[in-house]
């Protein structure tokens, strides 16, 4: 239940990174493609999220860290823009709702960060034992208990 | 098969697939959003169209020339031969509402902003609107020339026009507009919508009981634009536009007030915003409003839509909220407009004696209205006073540059963090 709704924020993160990424091309291309790279890393996020393992090779963790810290920031400016329209539009609604999902982008990015040592951390390859040998362990166990 | 496509997608290549894939999906769909951004050029049709800069003027019906920027009137037939994005024709509106609560005193104009320090003495002010109740007693001396682009004079072919003290009285000025009213059914100057008078009231009125406007001792170039309905076609507003820049040198116009627009979801190419930022070129501070369309984004009317020019929003003076008439942002092309906000609800100011508008209960020369046509009078108001101020300093820098560079550290910001698209940079403070 918590990665599903941790993955719809992360999708719903990743169109917003999108989306700023057009509106900066004319301003300034390289920031751009930072935003560009940042959704690239939301998405794959959901990706970790719903299959358990990630795309990023363990040398690209950095660029990674990087990435959720700057879902971090978007989370905190979207919470700051609420804060500053409570009580400044007839309606509340829109400060309301931004003050809620700029805590849960800024919360995501926390858990993604949170999980991030467990996530580069080499796979295990899983042993394939024969039956006898299964058999020797399993009674070496026994004895042991 | 399903262990074969299991091994593919557990092997190390799998992984390096599944990522190419994942990034080319976010690629097409960069790509998809972007070219929503900028749409392709319309092609077909015989209809009439608008196109900024064409490749040859040969096919236009009708060409305007702001600098270096050409807008023809063509057929869009000959659209895909010019290769330029071709505009349909829309209309201009000024709508004047008089919505909220009838205000107590004129004060309730500065309670946003403060008064300011300066009058606009010297400041010449253009304002393209629907006409001015020139009788007013708040434009005693205030108005320099009055053009229209309803008539255009039979014996020059240019469009009427009257230079006060050189054609004339303001009494000579009135049996002529009364002839023409009489002949052709529509005053050629006279202000019979109110738009026109209430904006220029505000920028420039001279006191009047308790009234006064933002920059009292500024003079006033007027373009009638609009008729009495209050909207104007293409032609009409570019005609406007063209008669603001032919003069623009001659008179010293610092200020352009724009109290209108068109709903044309531009990116701020088509020809009404191109034009006016033609003026911004020339150094002269161009502002527009943002648009009543409601507090809705993607709502930012042409030409407020230009970067160069400066998108006003309304706030309620009385309660300093943001008002639920005023357009959001962002632009199509997702820049953050407006620009800035200012006082657009129950603002008063003189009323044409011309129009049907009621009163003010306390004095009949003055009529309450609101809009973010009000609110962007009032930044040029603001704004004459600045550039007053800015000719006193002989400031080096750019008079937009440094209207906005004193902007940024005075305004009183709602988003103190960054410019954002309900109120910009915030509320404009005069000088």
């Amino acid at each position: 239940m918590l990665k599903t709704f941790f993955a719809a924020i992360n999708l719903l993160v990743g169109v917003l990174l999108v989306l700023l990424s057009i509106a900066w091309f004319r301003i300034s291309p390289l920031v751009s493609v930072i935003l560009l790279i940042a959704s690239f890393d939301q998405f794959e996020d959901v990706y970790f999220l719903a299959k358990g393992r990630s795309l990023f090779p363990p040398i690209l963790s950095g660029l990674d860290v990087g990435a959720e810290l700057m879902q971090f920031v978007l989370g905190v400016a979207i919470m700051l823009f609420g804060a500053s329209y409570m009580g400044k539009l007839e309606y509340q609604l829109l400060p309301e709702l931004m003050i809620a999902l700029g805590f849960m982008v800024s919360l995501s990015s926390a858990y993604d960060l949170a999980l991030m040592p467990s996530r580069h951390r080499p796979v295990k390859k899983m042993e394939v034992l024969s039956i006898e040998e299964g058999l020797k362990r399993y009674r070496r166990i026994l004895r042991r208990a | 098969m399903r262990r074969v496509l299991r091994d593919i997608e557990e092997s190390s290549a799998g992984r390096r697939f599944g990522a190419l894939g994942l990034a080319l999906a976010l690629l097409i769909t960069w790509i998809t959003l972007a070219s929503f951004v900028n749409p392709p050029p319309q092609i077909g049709g015989t209809e009439i169209r608008y196109v900024v800069n064409p490749a040859s003027v040969d096919k236009c019906l009708k060409v305007w020339k702001f600098g270096s920027n050409i807008i023809c009137k063509t057929q869009q037939r000959y659209v895909p031969s010019l290769g330029a994005k071709a505009w349909k024709p829309m209309t201009a509106f000024t709508p004047i509402v008089q919505y909220g609560p009838e205000p107590e005193s004129p004060s309730i104009n500065f309670k946003l902003h403060g008064r300011g320090s300066f009058t606009g003495s010297g400041v010449v002010v253009a304002v393209v609107d629907t006409g001015i109740d020139y009788t007013h007693p708040a434009f005693e001396n205030a108005i320099l020339e009055i053009w229209t682009v309803l008539y255009v004079s039979a014996e020059s072919g240019e469009f009427l026009h009257w230079i006060v003290g050189v054609n004339g009285t303001i009494e000579d000025l009135l049996t002529l507009d009364q002839a023409i009213k009489d002949r052709y059914g529509e005053y050629a100057f006279a202000d019979e919508c109110g738009h026109g008078t209430h904006v220029a009231g505000i920028i420039a009125g001279r006191q009047v009981g308790d009234f006064v406007g933002f920059a009292p001792s500024a003079k006033l170039f007027i373009v009638k634009a609009f008729w009495k309905n209050g909207t104007a076609g293409t032609d009409m507003v570019l005609d406007a536009l063209q008669i603001v820049y032919d003069n623009a040198d001659r008179l010293g116009i610092k200020v352009v007030n724009l109290s209108w627009g068109a709903l044309l979801n531009s990116d701020g190419s088509d020809p009404i915003s191109v034009a006016a930022a033609s003026l911004a070129e020339k150094g002269i501070l161009v502002f527009a409003a943002a648009g009543n369309e409601g507090n809705l984004p993607f709502k930012i009317l042409s030409p407020a839509v230009h970067e160069d020019v400066i998108a006003l929003g309304a706030a309620d003076p009385y309660t300093g909220k943001i008002a639920p008439f005023s357009s959001w942002g962002t632009t199509v092309d997702l820049r953050m407009k407006p620009d800035f906000v200012a006082a657009g609800v129950s603002i008063l100011s003189a009323r044409s004696s011309f129009s049907n508008l009621a009163p003010w209960e306390k004095d009949e020369r003055l009529t309450y209205a609101s809009g973010t046509s009000m609110s962007t009078a009032v930044a040029s108001g603001i704004a004459t006073q600045f550039v007053e101020y800015w000719m006193k300093t002989k400031s080096k820098e750019s008079l937009r540059d440094a209207f906005m560079d004193f902007e940024k550290n005075v305004a009183k910001r709602y988003n103190p963090y960054y410019k954002d698209f309900i109120s910009g940079l915030g509320i404009v403070i005069p000088p």
